[in-house]
């Protein structure tokens, strides 16, 4: 069992780790949340994010894919429930803005992860913010005939189904709660990071999140039928 | 709290038990969950599932945007016009590595972000970084006005450099269309490529007639000659034509 608050880093082959050696769940797994079944969110990055980091800021495009491929998925995800209709949109856009700025990052891996996510925040509000002005507007410039292919967010969580129930339940709390665990799930960030972008503070994020995963067991346990 | 016969209530805990703070960090698994928590934990499991392949679909396109912009990216922003040398050795150097390869993947990314043909929201990214038109129209109905004067005026003037050397008549016809709506009429297109830091060739026999700030008629000559996809170096600004030398490449006639 980790103590509260321990803050959990990005361990190469994982998305989250604890720093106690406690995390060892015993089959010489860095991953615990991890049945082993599931190959977990992310690529390995770890402690090689410095090198990656500096290499993509060099202008090397393959640490630049290693970046995006870490990040994207957990972006639409977190998006998918932030701004549903919008998500690829929105995370193209991040990291345009990404990109433009990456040169002036300095960071460690959660710092990254904390500007990747606080960037797709703040669009996904701004999206919100130009739709209750333009309420007729559609989000696609072009009829949805004549767009060129493109995944509907909807389609996107679908390929796993597992994860297409996750966020559909996710989607059904309360918005902070709701924001607060998939920050703290998809992005890896502490509670602090957290109430740092929500703009709450530690103690209430802490408690969002737990009444956004109570509420979770509540919706989730099955009704009248034994396991 | 009414007691329940179904294991899920019972298995809750309250606000503050650190199971859920052990949840938030991935070291509660399900089969290590209390029963009421089970389902939670599956939650978070399936959260971070492996990624699929639509959500890593948009790689090439991404890195086409970091491409784009990795002349602002890699260099410090002091020193403006000394640009060309650092992003031409560093594409030189890459593409040299990767071969012609690179030069068509680019040359493809380009030309389709030109075309429109790339799905809305890529195209968008593509308006915002290069220049691109957005997926609403091949050619803006105004000028588009490169957000980053460097990025815009140099994807686009290399584009055509690009389409020139290697596109399709209908390639080059769009890609000179695009620059020529952005420079704000075919007349202007070469100044509008003069004044980039990483300008491509200025254009030259384009479908819809010569360019009218060569008043000489002859096209001026700087094209992308080699197979790469990085300018051959600044265009001349001079009205006859004539080729100016530059350090990067050889003037060559028009193809």
């Amino acid at each position: 069992m980790v103590a509260p608050g321990a803050s959990p880093i990005r361990n190469a082959g994982g998305l989250l780790a604890v720093t106690s050696r406690e995390s060892d769940s015993g089959a010489g797994r860095i991953r615990c949340a991890n049945a082993g079944l599931v190959p977990i969110l992310g690529s390995v990055i770890g402690e090689a994010f410095p090198a990656v980091l500096a290499a993509a800021q060099a202008g090397g495009e393959a640490a630049f894919a290693t970046l995006w491929r870490d990040a994207n998925p957990a972006l639409l995800r977190y998006l998918q429930v932030a701004a549903p209709s919008a998500a690829e949109d929105i995370a193209a856009e991040t990291w345009v803005q990404v990109v433009r700025g990456l040169a002036g990052f300095r960071g460690d891996e959660p710092a990254w992860r904390a500007w990747l996510f606080t960037t797709a925040r703040r669009r996904a509000l701004d999206e919100h913010r130009r739709r209750a002005r333009h309420p007729a507007a559609p989000m696609a410039e072009v009829p949805v005939h004549l767009e060129p292919r493109t995944e509907d967010a909807a389609v996107v969580a679908m390929e796993n189904l597992a994860t297409a129930a996750a966020i559909a339940a996710i989607s059904g709390l309360p918005p902070l709660q709701a924001e607060v665990i998939l920050l703290r799930v998809l992005g890896g960030l502490d509670n602090e990071a957290v109430a740092r972008i929500v703009g709450r503070s530690p103690g209430a994020v802490r408690v969002a999140a737990h009444r956004g995963l109570r509420r979770l067991a509540e919706t989730l346990a099955p009704t009248g039928v034994t396991l | 709290m009414p007691i329940f016969p179904w294991p899920g209530r019972a298995g809750v805990p309250p606000v503050g038990d650190p199971a859920f703070d052990a949840l938030l960090v991935g070291n509660l698994p399900p089969q290590d969950a209390a029963g009421g928590l089970r389902p939670v934990a599956e939650t978070i499991t399936a959260l971070n599932a492996a990624p699929s392949a639509s959500e890593l679909a948009t790689e090439a396109s991404a890195v086409a945007v970091f491409r784009g912009a990795i002349g602002r990216s890699a260099e410090p922003v002091r020193p403006p016009r000394r640009r060309p040398s650092l992003l031409t050795s560093l594409l030189s150097a890459k593409l040299a590595a990767a071969g012609a390869a690179a030069a068509v993947v680019l040359g493809g990314t380009a030309a389709a972000a030109f075309a429109g043909a790339l799905p809305a929201s890529v195209q968008k990214i593509a308006h915002e970084t290069i220049g691109a038109p957005t997926a609403r129209h091949s050619a803006p109905a105004t000028p588009v006005g490169p957000r980053a004067t460097g990025n815009a005026a140099y994807g686009l003037c290399n584009a055509y450099a690009h389409m020139k050397a290697h596109g399709t008549a209908k390639q080059k016809a769009v890609a000179f269309r695009n620059l020529a709506a952005a420079a704000g009429g075919a007349a202007k297109v070469t100044a509008y490529c003069a004044s980039v830091a990483h300008p491509g060739a200025a254009p030259s026999g384009h479908p819809a007639g010569q360019p009218s700030g060569h008043p000489a008629g002859k096209p001026t000559a700087h094209p992308a000659g080699p197979p790469s996809a990085h300018p051959t170096g600044p265009p001349s600004p001079h009205p006859t034509g004539k080729p100016t030398s530059h350090p990067t490449g050889k003037p060559t006639s028009a193809p």
